[in-house]
Order: structure tokens, then sequence, then C-alpha cells
């Protein structure tokens, strides 16, 4: 849940690039960002994060019955700019009051929302004197699915059962298999509900083996892309230099054909 | 309207390029 990272980091974005909603959702998966190449002061633009994935599958819930999957994501935008005043949604919120420029959503239900659109608003550079006239990048990172660690660090449901020690398996009961070590101690494994065993009676098995199926079907995913900020003075002047260039080389072709006009005349 | 002005300005530029090469091949009298 985005609200696990706003409650644990000030910054989701770690200073190696990685979205911190990678820490609990350990599986990837690819996500895409769309974005205007060029926008302008005070446009109000749309992002678009597609976070797609085979609307069939069906994913582990927490009390082990299996569910649909639900989605969410995170726009780290550029200083200055934020979500669109006028967006009514409910779902899009800011990550922090210190960051009004990134925004999450989630989860929300993976059926309606594999593409979130994004409504925006680009900072103007005249009112707020932090932006400039550049390129700056953007960055989203979408998630499907449960993670497979809790931010306390405990594993999720949603992840396959390690071995916790070398041995052969004891016994197989419902919900639990016990393994015998080489030593001759008996350590029993709880195997949460609805996984599906890997394991056999009498099966040897090493340290950090998976005993059961992984039973995870999402998976987050980043993405980045680029976008200038670009000054609408910039763009007037160079329409009036195209014109201008145009205008110049009329003159020199129509030049041309008056002196070609008067050679003929001439020659005649 | 800003986004028009971006379109207009790509416009702009690919035109000057079209009526630059047409204008070399008028004066030119072809190719």
């Amino acid at each position: 849940y985005p609200i696990y990272a706003q409650q644990a980091y000030a910054n989701p974005r770690e200073v190696t690039g990685r979205i911190v909603c990678a820490n609990c959702h350990l599986a990837q998966k690819a996500i895409e960002l769309e974005v205007p190449n060029s926008v302008l002061p005070n446009q109000e633009f749309e992002a678009t994060v597609k976070i797609d994935y085979d609307l069939n599958q069906k994913q582990l819930l927490g009390n082990g019955q299996k569910g649909g999957l639900n989605v969410g994501a995170v726009l780290i935008l550029p200083e200055g700019f934020r979500l669109s005043p006028n967006s009514r949604s409910p779902f899009f919120n800011t990550y922090s009051e210190q960051l009004p420029n990134v925004i999450v959503i989630g989860p929300v239900p993976g059926e309606k929302y594999r593409e979130i659109h994004f409504p925006l608003k680009a900072p103007d550079p005249t009112t707020n004197k932090q932006v400039h006239f550049v390129k700056y990048s953007i960055y989203a990172g979408g998630n499907r699915g449960r993670g497979q660690l809790y931010p306390n660090g405990q594993k999720s449901n949603n992840a396959p059962v390690l071995a916790s020690v070398n041995g052969v398996i004891e016994q197989i009961r419902e919900n639990e298999v016990v393994i015998k070590t080489d030593q001759g101690d008996l350590v029993s494994q709880a195997i949460p509900a609805g996984h599906t065993l890997l394991v056999k009676q009498g099966q040897k098995i090493q340290n950090e083996q998976p005993l059961t199926m992984d039973p995870n079907v999402g998976g987050f995913g980043q993405a980045e892309k680029e976008i200038v900020l670009q000054n609408p003075t910039r763009l007037k002047t160079f329409i009036a230099f195209c014109v201008t260039v145009f205008i110049g080389q009329l003159a020199f072709v129509l030049k041309k054909k008056q002196v070609e006009r008067v050679q003929a005349s001439e020659m005649n | 309207m800003h986004l028009d002005l971006i379109s207009i300005t790509w416009g702009c530029l690919m035109a000057t390029f079209t009526a630059s090469l047409a204008l070399v091949i008028w004066a030119r009298n072809g190719l």
C-alpha cells in the first residue's frame, strides 16, 4: 500500500533511483509511462501509467482465499509540477505535505485501473523562481498485486515458503511440514492456506529451498520519461524566424526569375 | 490553446522545410 511507504519514507525515490515500493513488492513486472514531449507553463496535461496484467489471474489474499488484483502507482514529478487543481478524482493523493509534486494512487481495483491517467498542471517559471525552462525527468512506479514483505520485514503469505534448516521431510500435515534435521531434531514449518506444496515425504531438502510454489502473480515496475517545460516566447520567436527565412528565400527566387526574364528578352 | 502553440511550431518548422525545397526546385526549373 502507498500508505506504508508514506509512513516509512520521507522521499519515495532513493538515491539509487529505486522507488521504495520495490522494498516490499519484490517481484518485478514492467510498466509503461506516457507523458507529452513538451508542455507550456500552466498547461494542464495528462501522464498515463499503464500497469498491464492478465485479468484472468487471481492472487492469494491474506486469508488464503483467491481474489482479483489491486493496482497502485506513484508519479514523481519535477519541482513545481502539481496535480491539476481541476481534478475531482478522490483516488489521487499527494505523497506528503513536503512533496506535493509526488502523487500516489492505490490500492484501486486492477480491472478498472490498468491505465491510470494522472491529471497534472505545469508550473510557471515567472511566478515560481525554482522552476526553469529546461528538460525535466518524470519517474513513475506501478504495482499490481500484493507485496512479499510487510514494512516491518515480516514475510507475507504471497511468497514461497522456504525451508529453515537442512534435513529430510519427516511428515506433511495440514498447514504444516515437519523437517527432521541432520542432528535428528524435528522442526515444524507452517504452510499458509492456499499454498501448493513442492516437496514429498522423505525428500531431502537444503536450507532456503522452496517448500511451496510461488503464489505471486503480480509485481512492481518503474519507468522514466523526459518532459520539456517549453517557453512560449521561444516558440513564437522561432515561428517568426521561420517566416523570415521563407520570405528571404522567396525574395531570392523571385529575383532570379526576374533576371531570367530580362536575359530572355535581351536575347530576343 | 497552449498545446496548439507547440503543434503550430512543429507545423511551421515542417512547412518551412517543405517550402524551402519547393522554392529550390522552382528556381532551378526542376531537380
